[in-house]
């Protein structure tokens, strides 16, 4: 009888612990899939941020530098992709403008160097049908990463954008 | 010395309850009897029926696994084919640029397709696949251009499918200058009638 007893006390107890065991593998399993899904969304993003900012440094510029070459374009439209008012934006834990790389190649593959220097027309000008890319690097916030915040994980991530120069467009000025 | 008399009979008790035949086997000093009936004692349900409940659970576990299973790999492929769409009209849109100013500056139509094609070989992906031009149109000054890549998956939706064929169309259109800057009269480019 005392037994009995104790079994009609423990009715449902399997369900409760059944549930107490699931319900934290639940919560750890819908914030994995946030995870992975916002992930997805910041790799689309910066992608789009590095794309749009090649696309920019092929069609631009003159010269490869500053002022207002396309370098300076480049930084001027990746610090515009964290402004409060882009679409789908990014807010990275570090500077995405300074941190962020561009390269240009001509059509025989080889590096085009940096810079502005009018007393030397020819030097550092795009060169035409060769390609520009851009190396965006965003240290991804944890608050991105499900929505929760994960002290220690240090996200950093890199994705090259390239846009083919123009080789007929005709570019005046910086 | 009260505990050895009182635990074998409360554990008899019990046996007798569940059912548990009382053979000889079982006659054993009651000092020693509560270890054999507890080793032979079928697990008890809830509500005391005897039916044995373990493993209950366990297709319950299964099901929701391979649930979580599929909604993982959706929630980790969905957003990169998404991406990869994304870099396929940028692609898509490059070639279309290169194509309408190669047709631009004289060039024909092969001249345009050969032009997007070098174009596509300069282009990474975001998940370094192979992009092709498939087709190239235009009208007037505007050319359109579809170009075809692909994403691999990656996770257990394989299962379904090995990879998705993306085609992605871009266009661009050409504004004719002439050398002092001013528009030109043409409305179409040469290769392009309207």
């Amino acid at each position: 009888m005392l037994r009995h007893h104790c079994h009609r006390n423990q009715a449902g107890s399997g369900t409760a612990i059944g549930v107490a065991i699931l319900f934290p593998v639940l919560m750890l399993v819908i914030v994995s899939l946030s995870m992975l899904s916002e992930s997805g969304r910041v790799d689309q993003t910066l992608q789009n941020i590095a794309n749009r900012s090649a696309r920019v440094a092929s069609l631009c510029c003159h010269y490869t530098g500053g002022p207002n070459g396309a370098e300076e374009v480049v930084r001027a439209s990746l610090a515009a992709a964290e402004g409060a008012v882009a679409v789908n934006r990014i807010r990275c834990r570090n500077d995405l403008a300074g941190e962020s790389r561009i390269a240009f190649e001509d059509v025989a593959g080889n590096d085009v160097a940096i810079g502005y220097d009018p007393a030397t027309p020819k030097a550092f000008v795009v060169p035409p049908g060769g390609k520009v890319s851009v190396l965006v690097t965003c240290r991804v916030p944890p608050e991105f990463l499900g929505g929760f915040g994960f002290p220690g994980l240090d996200v950093r991530r890199t994705v090259v954008g390239v846009a083919v120069i123009d080789p007929y467009r005709s570019r005046l000025g910086g | 010395m009260s505990s050895h008399v009182v635990v074998p009979v409360a554990l008899a008790v019990v046996a007798a309850e569940a059912g548990i035949r009382s053979d000889s086997s079982m006659s054993v000093p009651s000092g020693r009897m509560s270890g054999v009936v507890a080793a032979r004692r079928p697990a008890l349900s809830d509500d005391g029926t005897g039916a044995d409940q373990r493993g209950v659970y366990a297709p319950f576990i299964a099901v929701i696994a391979v649930g979580f299973l599929i909604l993982g790999s959706i929630a980790y492929d969905g957003p990169r084919l998404t991406a990869a769409r994304q870099d396929a009209l940028h692609a898509a849109d490059e070639a279309a640029r290169v194509a309408a100013a190669t047709i631009a500056s004289g060039g024909t139509l092969d001249d345009a397709r050969t032009a997007a094609e070098n174009s596509m070989q300069q282009i990474r992906l975001i998940y370094g696949q192979p992009v092709t031009v498939d087709f190239l149109h235009c009208v007037g000054t505007r050319v359109q251009v579809t170009v075809l890549t692909g994403y691999v998956f990656r996770t257990s939706l394989r299962i379904f499918r090995n990879s998705q064929t993306i085609q992605a169309v871009g266009a661009a259109e050409a504004y004719l200058t002439l050398p002092d800057g001013s528009p030109s009269d043409l409305s179409y480019l040469s290769e392009c009638p309207l």
